[in-house]
């Protein structure tokens, strides 16, 4: 009964959150300078009216405001201010999967090989494997995607011709933008599981377990891991929404078809709509994924289930 | 503990995996006949609405007008969906002749009542169609004042049911006191009735008078006449000897009435679509690819070539040019070009580099100081080597005399433009500002995405500190925003371009008429107007020519509004098995005139 209220009471507030954010958006991109449909070739600036009142930007702004949420509610945001060709939910409909696809196959390399990167260094703590992997952790959080991304594609694509430098298809296309798209997570990922790897290690179980006389990998990956690996579920929550929000750079240079793309033009072309889609879709994502998280602590931490 | 994580992660995982038969992983352009990157997503496929030459390049391989261009020489008209045309001999009268076997692509026959709707489309304001004026109804008999008329018909409603804000209301008073006719009367009466403010209700008084002698305006006033299916006239206002050229442009395109009114705007989405060029959307996934394939309903369907296209939409030209050098795309254009490599292109054999009819220029706001001064304007434009901007630029662009690139027949008319000359530069200067301390502080407004702008200001605040002693700070703006305040005329020196529309010099020098929607500067001349006027009802080229040179003189030797600093270029890139590119000054590249021979490779 407990989890039903607290699961209620988690769901009453996302619903609260997604709204605050989306009516906010709703005032705040209308104070961004600019026009959405103006042009270099105005030269009668009244034929804009034309296109604003077919959008209904002629409405007081209370109407406007009406019909965005009542749009936002069945999830129709009515047609894109840029991209003429296209409703808003259509063009969230085809980037979306593609976005998630690729955070998903980022998201799990990450965990892979953070997890086991992480374990390593915590079981070899100062010799030189742990500095090593430190170091290339480091880099990878110091490194950003659009410095990565280029070099990878001169090296592996124009130089060995191993890979496409671009493109959406064919799942060698897949392999560089993953990379990309995981290596900052792979670093927070190691280094939150080598920190609680270690402190796994000095507990007593661990030592019961080496004078049992197991083998060293067991001890590690068996008995330290389950509970070196809790900081990391707790991350994957964040790290989830922010590899889907986070994915223009890469979706930008290896030409995928995704959806991170629109929340960066959505906002240079002053696309109203596709905006606010945008941002109600993100902060469902956000919202989803922190719900989640909520969860599991409701599981971990026995303390989150007294209030 | 373990089966938690094991739960959380098959949650997140699961939900992300459901997505993959959504995230399509096919190869689209495996088979494509020619692959090619024109640049970014277009933004409509409406010929109406369009204005990019991006949206140009699909919309010409997706539609066709009554002319089109000689696929030898694209700068010269050839028949199109007309296959030929009388004129008469006042030179006033166009009659076309519509092919029998034009349709659309839904296999439906294509008659000269699309061209009629297309063209009432724009008239009757259904449209935003931004070349209503320029390319459009001023050459109609009539175009314009119908047009007036209805867009004085249209604000009058918004009157009626809106109220605007008092500068937005005089906005609409000015375009109706234009436009009103007899017909307007009951709405103004209305509206003067209801009117408070006693400013406003003079205007609706001096409106009501004004619209008291001038008749109804009806669209069968308009010189286009549907003779039969397959025969349409167009009476032009002025004898206009480049009238060719404006009809093959996009904005006199037809378009399917059918469609056009059972979906409404929703008529160029990729699932309702229908075309009558030579090809056909394919597939469209926004910001990745369009797939075009031949048009099996087009005229001629012989003269096409290629039978399925690859058209790559790219962000960012690097991008393109990783895909053309590993053998993924056939031919770029420029706007597929990284702009900073353009020097070290030039060296191979696959690249061409050659001039447009296009022009990058400064332009004064004029209507505050310290530019309202004409010397101030002189003294910047004679401080300006325009010499070292091409330099640094490094795309092949030439230095700019004066607003009109070369253009064959009207050069020896052209004025020679103010002279690079710091030394008079600083007297003009000293003549209005004795103390160059006093000289207020100017902000130099640019395109902040542009690396060029950066460039080219970066050049000017050197020059004009070395030559004049002033400093000019930046003022960098998205280009909504940075449009927003020049056609606001908010800014004091600006960065400005302009891409030749049809093949005259008239397109040039009719932007700065008074009032004109891209002069966005506040300059006027009564005398300028007179002279645009003038050499818009000459026939004779000379004459024309010579008037067009005088005003030419005023805008930039007498007036200096606008300074004029380099020919753009256009480049491309282009493997050798494609076929067909014949660089112009037009950028007029037609899909349909392209092939490929057999020694193209297959995709990597």
């Amino acid at each position: 009964m407990k989890l039903v209220y607290f699961l209620l009471g988690r769901l009453l507030a996302s619903i609260a959150v997604v709204f605050c954010v989306i009516s906010l958006s709703f005032v705040l991109i209308r104070q961004i300078p600019g026009d959405p449909f103006i042009s270099e070739k105005d030269a009668n600036p009244l034929v804009r009216e034309v296109i604003r009142a077919k959008y209904g930007l002629d409405k007081p702004p209370l109407v406007q405001y009406w019909n965005f949420i009542r749009g936002a509610i069945v999830l129709d945001f009515g047609p894109s201010y840029t991209y003429r060709s296209w409703d808003v939910m259509d063009l969230i409909i085809m980037g979306f999967p593609v976005s998630a696809f690729l955070g998903f196959l980022a998201l799990t390399l990450a965990t892979f090989l953070g997890v086991f990167a992480g374990a390593l260094a915590a079981a070899k703590r100062n010799s030189w494997a742990d500095y090593l992997t430190m170091a290339i952790v480091v880099l990878g959080i110091c490194l950003p995607n659009f410095f990565v991304a280029p070099l990878l594609v001169m090296i592996f694509s124009l130089i060995l011709m191993w890979f496409p430098p671009a493109g959406w298809g064919g799942f060698s296309q897949l392999v560089l933008p993953v990379i990309v798209l995981s290596l900052p997570y792979i670093a927070y990922i190691s280094r939150l599981t080598r920190a609680g790897m270690i402190e796994a290690l000095g507990k007593d179980y661990i030592r019961t377990a080496r004078a049992k006389g197991l083998k060293e990998s067991k001890v590690i990956f068996e008995h330290a891991l389950r509970n070196g690996i809790v900081p990391v579920i707790t991350f994957l929550g964040p790290a989830a929404a922010g590899i889907l929000t986070g994915s223009f750079i890469v979706e930008t240079i290896f030409h995928i078809p995704g959806m991170g793309k629109y929340f960066v033009y959505a906002f240079i072309n002053k696309d109203y709509s596709l905006i606010l889609g945008a941002i109600f879709i993100y902060s469902l994502l956000l919202v989803f994924f922190n719900f989640l998280v909520d969860i599991s602590y409701y599981f971990i931490d026995p303390r989150t289930r007294e209030n | 503990m373990k089966s938690i994580a094991l739960g959380f992660f098959g949650i997140v995982g699961a939900l992300l995996l459901g997505f993959l038969p959504f995230a399509q992983l096919e190869q689209w352009e495996a088979d494509a006949d020619l692959r090619l990157c024109w640049g970014t997503e277009p933004k409509s496929l409406d010929p109406a609405v369009i204005t990019g030459t991006l949206e140009f390049k699909y919309v010409r391989s997706l539609f066709e007008g009554l002319v089109s261009y000689d696929p030898k020489n694209p700068l010269l008209p050839a028949p199109g969906i007309a296959y030929k045309w009388e004129v008469s001999k006042d030179k006033l009268t166009y009659t076309f002749y519509l092919r029998e076997n034009a349709r659309w692509s839904n296999g439906d026959p294509l008659t000269a009542y699309d061209f009629e709707y297309a063209w009432r489309r724009i008239l009757d304001q259904k449209v935003d169609c931004r070349y209503a004026n320029g390319i459009f109804y001023i050459y109609i008999r009539n175009g314009e004042a119908y047009y007036l008329s209805k867009q004085a018909e249209r604000l009058l409603k918004s009157l009626i049911t809106t109220s605007p804000p008092d500068s937005k209301k005089q906005e609409y008073l000015n375009a109706i006191a234009k436009g009103a006719t007899q017909a307007h009367l009951p709405q103004l009466q209305q509206l003067l009735e209801t009117e408070n403010n006693p400013h406003f209700q003079n205007q609706y008084k001096r409106i009501l008078k004004n619209a008291q002698q001038r008749p109804p305006i009806h669209f069968e006033d308009v010189g286009i006449r549907v003779l039969s299916p397959h025969k349409i006239q167009v009476t032009l206002q002025n004898q206009t000897p480049y009238i060719l050229d404006i009809f093959a442009f996009p904005t006199w395109f037809p378009v399917p009435q059918k469609v056009v009114e059972k979906y409404g705007d929703d008529w160029i989405h990729p699932q309702n679509i229908v075309v009558n060029g030579p090809f056909v959307i394919k597939k469209w996934k926004p910001h990745y690819m369009i797939i075009l394939e031949k048009n099996p309903y087009y005229h001629s369907p012989e003269k096409v070539k290629l039978q399925k296209v690859a058209c790559f939409i790219l962000d960012k030209p690097i991008t393109a040019l990783n895909y053309y050098d590993t053998g993924y795309l056939d031919y770029l254009t420029q706007s597929a070009i990284p702009a900073d490599l353009i020097e070290n292109l030039k060296t191979r054999p696959d690249f061409t580099i050659f001039p447009t009819f296009s022009c990058t220029y400064l332009r004064f706001n004029v209507t505050k100081p310290p530019f309202n001064n004409v010397w101030v304007r002189k003294a910047i434009a004679m401080s300006i080597d325009k010499r070292e901007i091409v330099d640094v630029l490094r795309g092949g662009e030439t230095p700019a005399p004066t607003l009109v690139p070369p253009f064959e027949g009207y050069s020896k008319y052209q004025p020679k433009g103010l002279p690079y000359d710091p030394e008079t530069a600083r007297k003009y200067l000293k003549k209005v500002y004795p103390d160059i301390q006093k000289f207020p502080k100017v902000e130099f407004l640019m395109v902040s995405s542009s690396v060029k702008t950066k460039q080219i200001f970066t050049v000017i605040r050197n020059q004009l500190k070395k030559n004049l002693g002033i400093t000019i700070e930046p003022k960098a703006h998205e280009w909504q925003v940075y449009l927003d305040a020049l056609s606001r005329i908010q800014y004091e020196l600006a960065y400005g371009g302009w891409i030749g529309d049809y093949m005259d010099p008239n397109t040039f020098i009719d932007m700065f008429i008074t009032n004109g929607g891209n002069n966005r500067t506040g300059w006027g001349n009564p005398r300028y107007d007179a002279w645009v006027k003038k050499a818009a009802s000459l026939t004779n080229r000379e004459e024309r020519f010579a008037i067009l040179g005088r005003a030419e003189k005023m805008l930039l030797e007498e007036e200096c509004v606008v300074v004029p600093l380099y020919y753009r270029t256009d480049s491309f890139l282009h493997k050798p098995w494609v076929k067909g590119i014949v660089p112009n000054l037009g950028e007029r590249y037609l899909l349909q005139f392209l092939w490929v021979d057999s020694k193209r490779k297959s995709l990597p």
